[in-house]
Order: structure tokens, then C-alpha cells, then sequence
């Protein structure tokens, strides 16, 4: 167990320098950040002495090897454009994704595998037919556009919710529904199909036999047994999340890192893109292993296999 | 059991809905972006509407107002040239910093000592040639230059004037609670939030209004559209053109600003067959910048002919745009031996600027129509930006004249450092930089200026189309007006938003 740990972790530290090495190779080749951070009233001198302040105008290889053997020591360096810790700019914004990702997640699995577990259960039914048609709608429906539509309705019309921002639970509803409207048919289709092949199964046949109630045999045999695609799924969606969920972010002008990110981005600012992938990729193994680690409890025979 | 929850229900609700504050007492005012930092000496970077936060808490010595931009003394009364190379200041008296010191020559001395280190920023080449400030006695500052320096004066008005208490306070600590002496105090900033100020009760200028600022940052536009309409904000800007109409209705109006951010074209003159006057000259006949302006804009933008803008240093009202006639462009490239056109690559930027990709599609169609085969090469802002300065761009490339001060620094940025140009013509542009650039009196560099907005005009040195106008949203019930200039008074970019 230890040994499984240690290696994921070793694997972990390889990706994420493969991860940095791509980033900062895609992002120090697109532009130079002196032209898009000092307005155009900076001259070239201005130019050369900023481009000196935060090493660019060390070879490429170079300025690689010092960024690696500053994060090694656990300095992200700074942003180009706040002048201040990149990964304290990104962290500062890590609550209110929090917030949001849980949400939309709680949300999702809430909403949607109910549903998906409904509509397996009845399959080809009306109940069916109608959860599938939502999740064309859910799954199809562009966040955007779909969030555009919501301020209009409850926040400009109804004057329900304010339109955008964040502070206090009423700024969340919009855009905690809209993100997770698309988890929840996400999981829904996910959670019917599987359903489907899990209801289909001898053991179920035999539970049925047994005369347990449609209920136990529904969840406790069938939507175990259909748990593992589920849970990995909600785990991956959870790592996407952490990174930022950039349009909602967006339209609802929401704190978050993916909005932060995009403006890095577009402002060459790779100190604060650099600390936000590695964060998010930290995230992502965490969640691999930990998903490794759940698996082997929803099914034993993972278990035996692995040791 | 019920009765518990209600009250329950009743306790969070108070908990999560604030208090409104008096509308009349906090005005909203929702940007784009948001500021990189408050403190105007930031190593590096700064953010355009950093300066629009920034022009509420710190003063500079001199401002400019009224639609022609003139002088106007703020915390210098009076100014001075004993010889052109030194700028002499008489300092308003009484004005303290928030923090309660008194703003002494001393403070401006260390202001531009300060701005001068901090060689990698913008506002660092504002002050040029500057050599240095020296104290006369409290009240009396003087700037040196090593050479003359005419645009310095318009320059200082974006020199935020730093307390001497920045150096004990230290760059960090200064930065995460700024003060200055200008009509609003620093209250709070949560970042990708809101930064929240409170007017100074002590401000030279007379109380200011309203009692407390708050600067949103809200990227989308529809979204700080529908906060308007909703009530969440008081002012935006950049509203989405599309709903320009609609939020001239109701509770919402809409304030137009003649803008001075020129859509510029830069044509690569060096190259075949731009290197011939009268190529360029049929790019210019072919576009139809009218239908441009009226369907892509919706008339928010006056076709143009020049690279200046009314009420700038250099503008020529009898400079009018080049007519949309494409006979005439099909003829002139019969003459410079083109009679079956070209292809010419353009680079072009993206949601930048107001309906950049529609503009230049729209007109890369009109060229199309005299047989220029136009490729558009959508290209990110940094390497346009870095291409021009370096002049490694093919063809037609997108640039961006936007004067926040003084004329000479876009002069220099599009006709001065791009060697774009054939010997004859870039010998005449030099000639009339450095002439400009040398001469103190404003009228006659104005008359300077105005002979290059000629010249760039008859040698089409840009493909012209339109230069924009400013937008800005409110609510009907905030009594604030488009005035020039700055004050006591909540105002965005160069101009005031003041009561009436």
C-alpha cells in the first residue's frame, strides 16, 4: 500500500515537471510579456529593464532551469503583472472555487444520479424519455448562454439574485445551478447507462428471486455495483473544476481561478499560469489516488488484484 | 418546531443579505478589468485601468481639462520654464496625505527620484529625458531635463504624487494599503471583487461625491450590462454595442465620449507593392468607412482620415477621411501596374477592441471588391504590439493609438521606432518627430503635428478607418455628467464624471 503511494507520487513529481516543461515552453514562445504588460507608452528601454527584472531576457533553457530549481525550494516566483507571489495570486482565489466546485457538485450527483437511476429503472418509460430529453437539453445548452439567460430572468426581471459577483449565498445560486445543471445531466446519462448493464446482471436476477424489495435490489446491489464509472467520473469533473470553470466564471463575474488563469494567460503572466497548472495537476493526482484508493473499496476484487 | 426553523430561516437570511447602503452615498462603477496594483510606483506592470482606480487617490501636480485638454494646476499653482531644460512648480499649500503629512516639494522630489529607478515600467517613460527633481523650499519644486522636454507637462498629469512615508512603509505594505492626497481613501480590496474607497473629508478640492466608491471588475460585457440594468452597479463602461439602444431606455442611460483610440492599420511601406503611394492610396479609396462605422458600430465612431483625434495636440479638422471610391482605387492600381490586384497578409487582433475582427473582415471584403486578396491573420496582442516596434510584420498589420497624455509617444510608437518606411518618407517623419519633440511652444508643435497628420494622410501610410467613441453606461438617478478634466469628483479614464 505504502510502496502503491509512494510510486503514484514519484509518477506524480515526473508528470508535473513534463507539465511545467510544456506550459512554460507554450507560454514563453507566444509573445513577449514586455509588449502586452507595459502600455505602449514604455519604450524599448523601459522594455529591456523589465524583461531584466524578471530574467526573460535569459536564454529560454536558462530561465527553465531557474524556474524548476525555484519551485523545488517552493518559490513559484512572482506574477509580472501583480508583482506579488504568483501562487499566493492564485491560492487567494482557491475559497471561491471551492465554494462553486462543491456546489455544482453536490448539485450534480444530487440532481442527477437519482434521476439517472429513475430512468433506468423504467426504462424506454415516459419518466425515461423525458430524463433523457433534459439531458440533451443539459448536456447541449451552452453555459454561457445559458447563464445569460438565467441574470436575465432572476436577476434583471425577477430581481431574485443578483446578477453577478460574489460574498453571499444568494451570488452562488446562479452560478453553482448553471454548472451543475450540466454535471448533473452528465451523471444522469452516465448513471442510466450503467444502470442498465447492472440491472441486467445475474446477481440482480438473484436478488430479485431472493424477494428483496425493488428498492434494495435497485441501489444496494445494481448502484453499487454501477458506482466505480460514476465516481470517476465526479472525480475527474472535480479536478476540471478545481482549475476553474472559465466560462462561468466568466459570465458571473465569479472570483474564481479560471477566470485568473485566462487573464494570465492572455497576459503572458506565466509565473501565476505556471502555479495555477501545478496546483491543478496536484490536485488531479491527489484525486487519481484517492480515486485508486476508493475503487479498491467499492470493489473488493481490485483489492486482491493490486496486492 | 416550525416556528424554530422560520426564525432559523429569518437569522440566516439576515445574515446573508447586507445592509443597502443610501444609494446616493456609493456609486458602483464597474470596469472590465481590474487594476494590477494601487501603488503607482509598481515594479513593472501596470494595468490601464489601474489608472483609472489610482486618479481617485493620488493627485498629480497638474491636470488637464476642457474639450481642447488645456493645463489646469492641481497641486502645483503655477509652472514655469526658467530655460527650457527646467521646470519650475509652486506648490498649492494646506494639502496633507491621507495619512496626515503634509504634501511638501520634498514628497515630489521623491516621487520622481522613485519613478526614475523603476526603469522597467510605463510611467518611467513619461518622464523621459528627465534628469531630476530638486527642493527649492517647501513649496517650490523644479524638474530637469537633459534635453528640452515640451510633452513632460502634459506627462505630469499622469504622475501620481507619492508620499515620502512610502520608503519607511516599505513597497509591500505600501501597496496593500495605499494612501495618497486625492479625493478618495484606500478602504478595502478583495481581489477579482471590488476595490472599495471612501472620500477624504479633508480633500483641497472641496468635498467629494459621492461618500464611497466601489470598482467592480466584471469581464463580460452583457453581464455588467444586466448589473446595470438590475441596479447591482451605478456606472460601466465599455457596455456591449449591441444593447446600446436598450439600456438607453428605462433606468439606464447611455454616455457617449468622443474616444481618442484610433483603429489603426499600419501599412509595411517597405514592401512590394505597398512601397508604391499609390497602392497604398487605393487601399484607402477601396474601404466604405461610413457603412462600416453605421452597421458595425452602430454609429458609435466618426470615420477618419488622420492619426489624431479632436481636442489632440495635432488634430486637423480639414483632414477629412479618404472617399469610398472604388473606380478610383481600380484605377490607381492600374497606374502602379496592379490591374489584377494582389494578396496582401493583414494581422489582426481579436476582441481586443470594439468589433475589431468584424471591421477588418468588412474591409478586407471592400478590398477584395478592387482586387486586393486580402489574408487575415488573427494575431495575439503581444506579438502585434512586439512586430510593429520591430517592424517584422508582412503587409497590413492592426496597432493601436490610443493618447492618454501627450501626442509624442504614439508619434514615436508609430512613426518613429518601425522602420516601415522608404528612405524619403522616413527621413520627413524623423524630421517632423524630432521638430515636434524639441519645440516647447504648444501652438507651434501643434502646427508640427498637424503637418505629419498630413503627411501620414497623402502618403496613406495607414489603411484609416475610424476612430472610436467612448462608452459609458449609468443609472438615470446618478447625477454624474461627461465633463473633461479632474478634480474632486469620481471620474473614469481622462474624463470626470461629475454632478451637474
Amino acid at each position: 500500500m505504502c510502496r502503491y503511494v509512494v510510486g503514484r507520487v514519484l509518477q506524480a513529481v515526473v508528470a508535473l515537471l513534463g507539465v511545467t516543461c510544456v506550459v512554460f515552453l507554450l507560454v514563453s514562445l507566444s509573445g513577449d510579456p514586455a509588449f502586452i504588460l507595459l502600455t505602449p507608452e514604455a519604450g524599448e528601454e523601459q522594455r529591456a529593464a523589465f524583461r531584466e527584472l524578471y530574467g526573460l531576457d535569459q536564454p529560454l533553457p536558462v530561465q527553465y532551469a531557474r524556474y524548476v530549481s525555484h519551485v523545488a525550494r517552493g518559490d513559484f516566483g512572482s506574477s509580472f503583472a501583480f508583482n506579488r507571489p504568483a501562487i499566493q495570486v492564485v491560492l487567494e482565489r482557491l475559497p471561491a472555487t471551492l465554494l462553486l466546485t462543491a456546489t455544482a457538485i453536490a448539485l450534480g450527483v444530487v440532481v442527477g444520479m437519482p434521476a439517472g437511476v429513475a430512468a433506468a429503472s423504467k426504462a424506454s418509460g415516459p419518466l425515461d424519455r423525458l430524463v433523457m430529453a433534459l439531458v440533451l437539453l443539459g448536456q447541449s445548452v451552452p453555459t454561457f448562454w445559458l447563464g445569460l439567460l438565467m441574470i436575465r430572468i432572476f436577476a434583471v426581471n425577477l430581481r431574485l439574485v443578483p446578477v453577478s459577483g460574489h460574498g453571499t449565498v444568494l451570488h452562488l445560486v446562479m452560478p453553482a445551478v448553471a454548472l451543475g445543471l450540466y454535471l448533473a445531466a452528465l451523471l444522469a446519462r452516465l448513471t442510466r447507462s450503467e444502470m442498465l448493464e447492472a440491472l441486467a446482471q445475474d446477481y440482480v436476477r438473484t436478488a430479485r428471486a431472493k424477494g428483496l424489495s425493488e428498492r434494495v435490489v435497485t441501489v444496494a446491489h445494481a448502484l453499487k455495483n454501477a458506482l466505480l464509472p460514476i465516481v470517476t467520473l465526479i472525480g475527474l469533473q472535480l479536478g476540471a473544476l478545481l482549475g476553474g470553470a472559465v466560462v462561468t466564471e466568466t459570465v458571473f463575474a465569479w472570483p474564481g481561478i479560471g477566470s485568473l488563469v485566462l487573464d494570465a494567460i492572455l497576459r503572458k503572466d506565466y509565473p501565476v499560469v505556471l502555479a495555477a497548472v501545478e496546483f491543478v495537476a496536484a490536485a488531479f493526482i491527489v484525486i487519481n489516488v484517492a480515486l485508486d484508493l476508493l475503487y479498491g473499496y467499492l470493489d473488493p476484487r481490485l483489492r486482491t488484484a493490486r496486492t | 418546531m416550525k416556528a424554530l426553523r422560520n426564525a432559523l430561516i429569518i437569522i440566516v437570511l439576515g445574515l446573508i443579505v447586507p445592509a443597502p447602503v443610501h444609494a446616493k452615498d456609493q456609486w458602483v462603477v464597474a470596469f472590465g478589468d481590474e487594476p494590477f496594483s494601487l501603488n503607482p510606483a509598481n515594479k513593472g506592470a501596470q494595468a490601464v485601468v489601474s489608472d483609472y482606480v489610482m486618479i481617485h487617490l493620488y493627485d498629480a501636480l497638474i491636470d488637464f481639462t476642457g474639450p481642447d485638454l488645456a493645463l489646469k494646476p492641481m497641486l502645483a499653482v503655477r509652472w514655469e520654464n526658467p530655460n527650457p531644460t527646467t521646470w519650475r512648480f509652486t506648490l498649492r499649500r494646506g494639502v496633507k496625505f491621507h495619512n496626515g503629512d503634509p504634501l511638501t516639494a520634498a514628497d515630489v522630489k521623491f516621487t520622481v527620484d522613485t519613478q526614475l529607478a523603476n526603469k522597467g515600467s510605463s510611467i518611467n517613460a513619461y518622464l523621459g529625458p528627465t534628469e531630476g527633481a530638486r527642493v527649492i523650499d517647501p513649496q517650490t519644486v523644479e524638474i530637469t531635463t537633459k534635453t528640452p522636454f515640451p510633452p513632460l507637462i502634459f506627462n505630469l498629469t499622469r504622475l501620481h504624487i507619492l508620499p515620502r512615508a512610502y520608503a519607511s512603509v516599505g513597497m509591500d505594505a505600501f501597496a496593500a494599503k495605499p494612501f495618497g492626497s486625492g479625493p478618495y481613501r484606500f478602504v478595502e480590496w478583495q481581489r477579482g471583487q471590488r476595490i472599495v474607497l471612501e472620500a477624504n473629508p479633508d480633500y483641497w478640492g472641496g468635498q467629494p461625491m459621492p461618500k464611497r466608491l466601489v470598482f467592480r471588475p466584471i469581464a463580460d460585457p452583457s453581464t455588467r450590462a444586466a448589473e446595470l440594468r438590475a441596479g447591482g452597479v451605478d456606472i460601466i463602461t465599455s457596455p456591449p454595442i449591441a444593447q446600446v439602444k436598450e439600456l438607453n431606455t428605462g433606468d439606464t442611460t447611455i454616455l457617449t465620449v468622443p474616444g481618442a483610440r484610433v483603429i489603426a492599420y499600419p501599412i509595411n511601406a517597405l514592401q512590394k507593392p505597398l512601397n508604391d503611394v499609390r497602392v497604398r492610396r487605393a487601399l484607402n479609396y477601396a474601404v466604405d468607412r461610413e457603412t462600416i462605422v453605421k452597421s458595425l458600430l452602430g454609429g458609435l465612431g466618426r470615420a477618419t482620415g488622420q492619426p489624431f483625434t479632436p481636442g489632440w495636440l495635432g488634430y486637423d479638422p480639414e483632414i477629412g477621411p479618404y472617399p469610398y471610391d472604388p473606380a478610383q482605387a481600380r484605377r490607381l492600381l492600374a497606374d502602379a501596374g496592379y490591374s489584377s490586384g494582389f494578396e496582401v497578409p493583414w494581422n489582426i487582433s481579436v476582441g481586443v477592441f470594439v468589433a475589431d475582427k468584424e471591421v477588418a473582415e468588412a474591409s478586407a471584403a471592400m478590398l477584395g471588391q478592387v482586387g486586393v486578396r486580402v489574408r487575415l491573420v488573427p494575431t495575439e496582442r503581444a506579438k502585434i504590439q512586439q512586430d510593429l516596434q520591430s517592424s517584422t510584420f508582412d503587409g497590413i498589420t492592426a496597432g493601436q493609438w490610443g493618447t492618454v497624455a501627450e501626442s509624442d509617444i504614439m508619434v514615436r510608437w508609430f512613426f518613429k521606432n518601425p522602420r516601415i518606411f522608404t528612405p524619403e518618407v522616413e527621413g520627413k517623419l524623423h524630421q517632423l518627430v524630432a521638430k515636434a519633440a524639441g519645440e516647447l511652444d504648444r501652438d507651434r508643435r501643434g502646427k508640427v503635428y498637424r503637418e505629419l497628420a498630413r503627411f501620414a494622410h497623402d502618403e496613406a501610410l495607414w489603411l484609416f478607418i475610424h476612430h472610436q467613441d467612448e462608452l459609458i453606461a449609468k443609472r438615470r438617478d446618478v447625477p454624474w455628467q461627461v465633463v473633461s478634466g479632474r478634480g474632486g469628483k469620481a471620474h473614469i479614464y481622462y474624463f470626470v464624471l461629475a454632478p451637474r
